[in-house]
């Protein structure tokens, strides 16, 4: 498998290969980027962010999950938050969803815009 | 239902002329134009030059409503408080062209045009320095120059409302009936009626005459694209500039206005709504440009545009209609239309007068000219913050235009509901950035002072909303 | 109002540079035309900032925060609400008059760091042709809309240009539910940097073109579709094989500009490269007194680096409006023709003991060894399996190893 490493801008071109149960990594110039093959390789995760309309229709709370979840699970990561009620005092660091979907990440609330 | 003595179809530079000239005239005027905003056809996409009159034909409409409206331009833009900037205008070329320069002096002496002076290449140097090198003579007209065609017509229209005239803005007419003295123009559900109509409908002047039911005239509809330049290179030319006529038009010019400096127009036919660029006639322009100045700096180009001008035959058709007693129509208004504006609704108002329609003289109310606080000295400026802290309120920064004068916008007596309209009037969103940086404030100035959804927000009317709705709820991920 | 150092910008650069400047002793006003500080970066709700900075991935909003919080900590003044309109030059004092929440202020500074970012290019500037309807958006419009505003843009997107708004908005606005058609850019790589190609386009099965560009829009009131042609070896469009892609919006993504604009009629060296200013090492403009960071100097793709950068200049700033700027010989920084540009274009030989020098190559290269030579020895390299344009290089240059010249080179290992 080939991929592009994603953990910092370097961009680093992976080739991921098993043999013998063994994955291999090549083509990274960190060891980030090999144990970024390796998960890619058996369970890709990603960081998700959207952000919520504020009750008041005047701005948007803008959310993180706060670690990386089962890539497979972006979609309904999104539509469980849009289902969420949303507390009309959001501020950052407030949970938006505890433990989203099971994965034992929570969403939280990076920042508050409220654009005049 | 409402009922005028006149009802001018159009709100371009020929409509708004008519209209305010009637309204001195203490006529019970309305103009119903089919764009949110007045200027909104032709009239916003004209070069913006005053002609002095020696390119028509002697003895036409054209040469005759030129000559005469370039007298007017003066005066009528001092009482308007909208700025001309009298330049002249210079047409140039290489020494092959020398005796077709002496026979347009001919010409413009036998039109009336004014002075007019043969320049040699040095003379030339002195007054345009980035001429291209091939050029080796020139003609100075002094009479013309230029201005802005929608800021005339937006202050023409302002003006004829606080005399007392009336503009109905969104009127799409569609069908027009005669019963009694009456016209009666419908627009879907919406009626008005008036005893006289005039017909300045630009582009849609045919389809006005068809709704009356009077003589079409064939048209031709010929656009006009047009590249413009950042701020910066402003001063590349100081007055138009422009090559020797072509029997397609006047060619490409490269004009100066208050503000920038551009590079057109194209000439060629096409279908009377189509006012896109051909991505062939950039190369066009640029290379047609060529002939009269050089090293033009085509890297600023911040904004393509294009307009359709109606052309029909070779001169102007201006008359009052012999089958509808009351109908009277201007078809075919392309250059030098801006410039004969004025001469056009002055001889339009003399033939209504002729046919019966009462004219006073008024005293005329002024209309307060827009502050542009840009312009004005740091003494002035404290003053008007001191008033009002919205002047000091930057929206565009690109333009430097600010809150304090969008406000005063809103105030205007033809209120600016669109972005575009907004832009015409103060230059916002016609920058540098064009609008990537201070659109989302205006859409939120238009909504909390006019009262209008975000998302009823639009570019130019109906159809060009910005926003499409809420993000109700969160990431909606469907595909 | 007076002042030691005025920072003009109160995005990355700015508020790292105000930080910086009063740290290093100056009495410090920062102005900030927007509500809020942290610029731009409020509108990138996206993670993937901070890894240099902090060691830790953050969002926009949260990286801007951290650095906001520590500018809390000074006495540094922030004026919101406040835009520069002037810069003019009294004696030996900068005066920078300032429209906003209180009215006119001049503001009178011994130093002044421009920190104004940048802007995006916008249609007209790419020659794009066709009609004007709505639907045509910059890219970062697109997101200030989207994030902060929470307002849909368009249900069927193309996207022109693969910069890294570009490609984090063809993540979002599918994220949000719209159909994003594809990417198309005239060059035959990527602008952007590479992980976004992956994260934003690969995850989301969204294509992206290469040698591929828009030529017009089609749509009166809103777009309807747009014309996409493959180019040629000089991005002229072959015109024969031009095809109409129905979509209702077209989002730009072609290139940011130095916002200079409020330095224009000074004396200040701006490169024709970078359309920033020239600086030194310690940020100095051509303009005594004037330092730049940040993207009003070049066009950054971390802001990490920009971070950096702007301490470095409000330091100086600092230094030199207190009289205590150091400079000694100045060596100017040479490059081979692989690289597009340097910055700083110069380094002085005993003032810090390392210097930063950051480029950018013209076009990818394989297996390439980023060198810096001095007096013909290497004193700086970092071999890379592949270097591109999208991608900012920098190297770390050990003053006590620099003899009398410096040249950076791309070479091959």
């Amino acid at each position: 498998m080939k991929t592009i490493c994603i953990v910092c801008p370097v961009g680093c071109e992976l080739n991921i290969k098993k043999a013998d149960r063994q994955i291999t990594v090549t083509g990274h110039e960190c060891i980030r980027g090999r144990d970024y093959g390796v998960k890619e390789y058996t369970a890709p995760e990603r960081i998700v962010t959207t952000i919520v309309p504020l009750p008041d229709g005047q701005g948007t709370a803008a959310l993180k999950t706060d670690k990386a979840i089962d890539k497979r699970l972006v979609k309904d990561a999104l539509l469980e938050i849009s289902r969420a009620q949303v507390s009309p005092v959001l501020k950052p660091g407030y949970i938006f969803i505890k433990n989203l979907l099971g994965t034992g990440a929570n969403v939280v609330v990076t920042c508050i815009n409220k654009e005049k | 239902m409402e009922k005028y003595e006149v009802a001018v179809i159009g709100g371009g530079v020929v409509g708004a002329s008519v209209f305010n000239l009637l309204t001195r005239k203490g006529v019970n005027v309305v103009m119903l134009e089919a764009c949110p905003d007045v200027a909104g056809g032709a009239t916003k996409a004209n070069s913006g030059i005053v002609h002095s009159g020696f390119h028509p034909e002697p003895g036409s409409l054209m040469a005759k409503f030129n000559v005469r409206g370039t007298q007017m331009f003066d005066s009528m833009c001092k009482r308007l408080g909208v700025k001309y900037f009298k330049t002249g205008t210079l047409t140039v070329t290489n020494r092959a062209g020398f005796s077709e320069l002496q026979r347009l002096i001919k010409r413009g002496e036998a039109n009336g045009a004014g002075h007019m002076q043969l320049l040699n290449r040095r003379d030339l140097l002195l007054l345009e320095p980035n001429i291209a090198d091939g050029i080796e003579c020139g003609l100075l007209a002094s009479n013309g120059g230029y201005v802005s065609p929608y800021l005339l017509t937006i202050a023409l229209s302002e003006e004829g409302v606080i005399n007392g005239g009336k503009i109905v803005l969104d009127y799409f007419a569609d069908r027009i009936e005669k019963k009694g003295k009456l016209y009666y123009i419908y627009a879907g559900k919406k009626v008005v009626a008036a005893k006289m109509l005039v017909n300045c409908a630009g582009v849609k002047a045919g389809y006005i005459n068809k709704l009356v039911g009077d003589t079409v005239f064939n048209c031709n509809y010929i656009k006009g694209e047009y590249i413009i330049l950042a701020p910066e290179e402003k001063d590349f030319v100081k007055r138009p500039i422009c090559m020797l006529p072509t029997e397609f038009g006047k060619g490409v010019f490269v004009t100066p206005t208050e503000h920038n400096v551009m590079f057109g127009p194209t000439a060629k036919c096409c279908k009377p709504d189509d006012t896109g660029v051909e991505p062939e006639s950039l190369d066009y322009i640029k290379q047609q440009s060529l002939i009269c100045v050089k090293n033009p700096n085509f890297k600023k180009a911040i904004k393509l545009f294009a307009g359709v001008r109606t052309k029909s035959g070779f001169d102007f058709v201006i008359e009052r209609s012999h089958k509808n007693p009351g109908f009277y129509y201007a078809i075919g208004i392309c250059s030098p239309g801006l410039t004969a504006a004025p001469a056009i609704a002055e001889h339009i108002v003399a033939m209504m007068k002729q046919d019966g329609l009462t004219l006073h003289d008024k005293t005329l109310v002024k209309r307060d000219v827009p502050v542009e606080f840009r312009k004005l000295s740091p003494a002035q400026q404290k003053v008007l913050v001191k008033k009002n802290p919205a002047y000091a309120r930057i929206v565009c920064r690109c333009e430097q235009i600010t809150e304090g004068e969008i406000l005063d916008a809103f105030k205007s007596p033809v209120l600016p509901t669109t972005i575009d309209a907004l832009k015409r009037r103060l230059r916002v969103t016609m920058g540098r950035c064009q609008g990537g940086f201070c659109t989302s404030y205006i859409l939120k100035l238009i909504e909390s002072k006019l009262n209008v959804p975000m998302d009823k927000i639009s570019i130019k009317g109906p159809g060009s909303e910005i926003t499409l709705g809420n993000i109700k709820t969160g990431g909606i991920y469907e595909n | 109002m007076k002042t030691d150092v005025l920072v003009i910008g109160g995005g990355p650069a700015g508020i790292a540079a105000a930080i910086n400047a009063w740290i290093a002793g100056a009495k410090v006003i920062l102005i900030e035309r927007e509500y809020r500080l942290g610029g731009i970066l409020n509108q990138c709700i996206h993670n993937g900032f901070g890894l240099h900075f902090f060691g830790e991935e953050l969002t926009g909003p949260e990286y801007a925060t951290r650095f906001i919080e520590m500018l809390n900590k000074t006495t540094a003044r922030v004026l919101l609400n406040t835009a520069a309109v002037k810069l003019t030059k009294k004696d030996k004092l900068f005066v920078v008059s300032t429209s906003g929440e209180h009215g006119l202020v001049d503001i009178e500074a011994k130093s002044i760091v421009l920190a104004m970012g940048c802007r995006e290019r916008a249609g007209g500037a790419i020659g794009l042709a066709g009609e004007r309807p709505a639907g045509v958006f910059t890219a970062g419009f697109a997101q200030k809309m989207i994030n902060c505003y929470g307002k849909h843009i368009g249900k069927k997107v193309v996207i022109l240009g693969s910069g890294d708004i570009g490609l984090i908005m063809a993540r979002r606005l599918k994220c949000e539910g719209a159909d994003v058609v594809g990417v198309y850019e005239i060059a035959s790589t990527s602008s952007g940097l590479k992980r976004n190609i992956s994260q934003c386009l690969m995850d989301f099965n969204i294509p992206i073109t290469y040698n591929t560009t828009v030529t017009k829009v089609e749509g009166k009131k809103r777009v309807t579709g747009v014309w996409v042609a493959p180019v040629d070896k000089n991005w002229k469009p072959i015109k024969e094989k031009a095809k109409l892609i129905k979509c209702d919006t077209l989002l730009l993504s072609v290139g940011l500009i130095p916002e200079n604009d409020l330095v224009i009629n000074h004396p200040i060296e701006i490169s024709p490269l970078t359309n920033g200013a020239i600086t030194d090492e310690q940020g100095q403009t051509t303009m005594k007194g004037i330092f730049s960071c940040g993207n009003v100097m070049h066009v950054h793709d971390l802001v990490d680096n920009v971070s950096h950068e702007a301490a470095r200049a409000g330091k100086h700033a600092a230094l030199s409006a207190l009289g205590k700027l150091r400079s000694g010989k100045k060596i100017p920084v040479q490059h081979c023709d692989k690289i597009r540009y340097v910055q700083p274009t110069s380094v002085y030989k005993s003032d810090a003991d390392t210097a930063h020098i950051f480029f950018r190559v013209k076009q990818d290269y394989r297996r390439a060894a980023l060198i810096a030579y001095s007096d013909g020895k290497q004193i700086a390299r970092k071999n890379c399996m592949i270097v591109t344009p999208g991608e900012m290089q920098e190297l770390e240059i050990i003053k006590t190893r620099l003899g009398s010249d410096l040249v950076i080179k791309v070479e091959a290992f």
